[in-house]
């Protein structure tokens, strides 16, 4: 079969025969590997294939009859789904992030008591792992990976909008710069580009943000919260070098600076704004539940005090 | 028995549709600070000197805010001294 589908600055949505549902986002492109259906006994198999973006899939006939038939492939991993929902991103890189998803009916109200979950496999040449739960995740970088659950803190309207994708700043900036001016390739002077230059050096790796660097107007209030949640799921081992904030993820929008003896860790929305301030030589674990976002942080080691910070409107 | 300490309850404003109260409570192992936003614009900084900790909570706009600041502190929870400024 091997159809392609390939969006740019759209959107698109498949309905199969079976019923299954296939919203695709901007920037996407996947591959019908196969599809089957005998519309009598309800049975068939189905095969798909992410390259590149996020899609929503809901359950159709095939997966509720015969789950064993349903196959979604990603370039690092293999989900068997079971009669469920469940969105899948795909980065450049080939990362693969899947979320099981509720299926709720129109209307739905309470997630518990509305709505059903059902189960899909994530599969590596390390191992398998079988999602449960609303909302569980698993990000797989390689096909070597083993892979690795988390229960996001998410709600449905919230993955809903991660379907509105913009596309990569780099595409949006030539594509201002082609509508702004008539693009002559003409004027790409490949010469004018120095190759050789290197200014690595004239950064200072030992310079740490201060109270006075902070610019408040440097908030990025639109997180992607696929991003926050991954990074912390994952860590990053380049952070475990710095022992005053291990794996301290940038991602999640903490904000630090560290002045004489003290560190001020600061997060804000378009409408609250928090900052503690604690002893540089302070251990501590911090827990941060602002606008339904859960952020963890360590200060230098986990020790015994625990800070919970939790803000609501 | 640990003892419940209330040190402070503060209103910044005599309207009673804007308020900025802020509170700070030892409740067994653990220092709790509570803070309550409505009105607008408002901002309230809580110390806690045995700890090493200040804690700050703003509100942007006229979204009523409220935080919960817990910190565990295990046997060495300082009584006082907790200063809170509200602006």
């Amino acid at each position: 079969m091997n159809d392609i589908i390939t969006t740019a600055n759209s959107k698109t949505a498949i309905t199969f025969r079976d019923d299954t549902k296939v919203q695709i986002t901007e920037q996407s492109k996947l591959v019908i590997d196969t599809f089957v259906y005998d519309g009598e006994k309800k049975t068939g198999k189905l095969g798909i294939k992410m390259a590149l973006g996020t899609i929503k899939y809901a359950s159709g006939q095939i997966a509720k009859n015969d789950p064993q038939q349903v196959m979604v492939e990603t370039p690092t991993a293999t989900i068997g789904v079971r009669g469920t929902d469940f969105s899948g991103t795909v980065d450049e890189t080939g990362r693969s992030t899947i979320i099981l998803l509720p299926s709720c009916p129109t209307g739905w109200k309470n997630i518990d008591r509305d709505c059903i979950t059902g189960s899909i496999s994530v599969t590596t040449i390390m191992g398998t792992i079988l999602l449960t739960k609303p909302f569980e995740a698993v990000v797989v970088n390689t096909v070597i990976a083993q892979p690795k659950s988390a229960i996001l803190n998410l709600s449905l309207d919230q993955i809903n909008n991660m379907l509105i994708v913009t596309p990569p700043k780099e595409i949006r900036e030539e594509k201002t710069r082609q509508a702004t001016k008539g693009f002559n390739f003409l004027d790409e002077n490949a010469l004018d580009k120095d190759l050789l230059k290197y200014d690595g050096l004239d950064k200072n790796a030992l310079d740490k943000p201060t109270g006075l660097e902070r610019n408040y107007l440097d908030s990025d209030f639109l997180l992607n919260y696929l991003d926050i949640q991954s990074s912390q799921m994952l860590g990053n081992e380049l952070d475990e070098y710095n022992g005053l904030l291990p794996k301290y993820s940038k991602a999640t929008g903490l904000k630090y600076s560290v002045d004489d003896t003290t560190l001020t860790l600061y997060r804000e929305t378009y409408s609250s704004y928090f900052e503690l301030r604690v002893d540089t030589t302070r251990s501590l674990t911090l827990n941060i539940n602002q606008d339904n976002l859960a952020i963890k942080q360590v200060v230098n080691s986990p020790g015994s005090t625990t800070i919970t910070i939790n803000q609501s409107n | 028995m640990k003892t419940l300490f209330a040190l402070l309850l503060m209103t910044t404003s005599a309207f009673s549709q804007t308020v900025n109260n802020a509170t700070v409570n030892l409740q067994g192992t653990n220092l709790n600070v509570s803070i309550t936003q409505s009105g607008a614009n408002h901002s309230a900084v809580v110390t806690i000197t045995g700890v090493g900790a200040s804690f700050m909570g703003s509100q942007y706009g006229t979204v009523a805010q409220s935080y919960s600041f817990s910190v565990y502190c295990g046997t060495n929870c300082p009584v006082n001294p907790y200063i809170i400024n509200q602006y």
